[in-house]
């Protein structure tokens, strides 16, 4: 068998506002309606349409929707076609990096980095 | 002569005369953005390349228009106008052209309105830049007959400073 397997990761790629994202497959529960009171902050910007929920564990027993006008499906792409973001284009948290699809930069999230809704969410 | 000042004087001597070390002359790679026309050293600018797809970067300053991919590596796309708060960059895909600017180690994206090409000056004809405004990352400007005054930009200086912004915002 030869050594020279490329690695990959499995993106869900989805999209808010016109601009798609990615996430990696694993951090992913399910994808689902959207349920307001689930809904964490939109640190990606409001949705146009909000037709789709991605719903994430940040820990155990707990579950949070990130609200996304369309998901656009899974893709193994390979470890070295992601690119960290260079300093001057370095979005706050949950953007962690980009996937290069050809000359698109398809930024990467972080799910488990996204706070909750500070309007839904309850205190301790 | 004393001995001791010749010593003295040859430890400070450079070993070649200044116009050696310093050409009298200074190739810009010139552009218009708005109705500005700006020149940089050309040995900071890698290419000019045209705009293309974009991606929008949430939560980021307004002078930064996005990421792209050119040539396997995501370079930050950024307004020069909004950045020196002098308006803003009409940019339209597929006419745009970007240069690719080099400072510091990092390679950065500017929109343009317009590429004249490059052009040497006499670095004697130099004049020195406009108080006020964005003169911080201005080393002077420089009249000539074919493009009028250029605003000779700092493009090391601005790429810092737009990374030192991005990152403490």
């Amino acid at each position: 068998m030869s050594d020279a397997v490329a690695e990959t990761v499995e993106l869900m790629l989805f999209e808010v506002a016109g601009v798609r994202y990615g996430v990696d497959l694993g951090q992913v529960a399910s994808v689902t309606s959207p349920d307001p009171s689930l809904e964490c902050a939109r640190p990606l910007g409001q949705p146009l349409g909000t037709r789709r929920a991605i719903a994430f564990s940040p820990e155990p027993g707990i579950l949070r929707h990130l609200a996304v006008d369309r998901v656009l499906g899974v893709k193994t792409v390979p470890l070295l076609s992601l690119r960290r973001l260079p300093a001057a284009a370095a979005a706050p948290p949950p953007t962690i990096g980009a996937w290069l699809d050809g000359e698109q930069a398809v930024l990467l999230v972080d799910l488990l980095t996204i706070p909750p809704n500070p309007e839904t969410a309850h205190g301790p | 002569m004393d001995p001791s000042t010749l010593k003295s004087a040859l430890s400070r001597a450079p070993e070649r005369p200044a116009a050696v070390t310093e050409r009298p002359e200074l190739e810009l790679f010139v552009f218009t953005a708005g109705t500005l026309t700006f020149g940089v050293d050309s040995s900071h600018v890698r290419e000019v390349t045209r705009l293309g797809p974009v991606t929008p970067l949430p939560r980021s300053p307004a002078f930064v228009l996005g990421a792209f991919g050119h040539r396997g590596e995501v370079l930050p796309v950024l307004d020069l106008l909004r950045f020196l708060s002098q308006g803003e960059a009409k940019a339209q895909l597929l006419r745009t052209r970007l240069f690719i600017g080099v400072g510091e180690g990092y390679a950065t994206a500017f929109v343009t309105d317009g590429i004249a090409g490059l052009k040497r000056i006499l670095r004697a004809d130099i004049a020195p830049a406009p108080a006020g405004g964005s003169s911080e990352f201005l080393s002077g400007v420089v009249k000539t007959p074919e493009v009028g005054l250029i605003h000779l930009l700092e493009l090391p200086r601005v790429i810092q400073a737009a990374r030192q912004k991005a990152v403490a915002r």
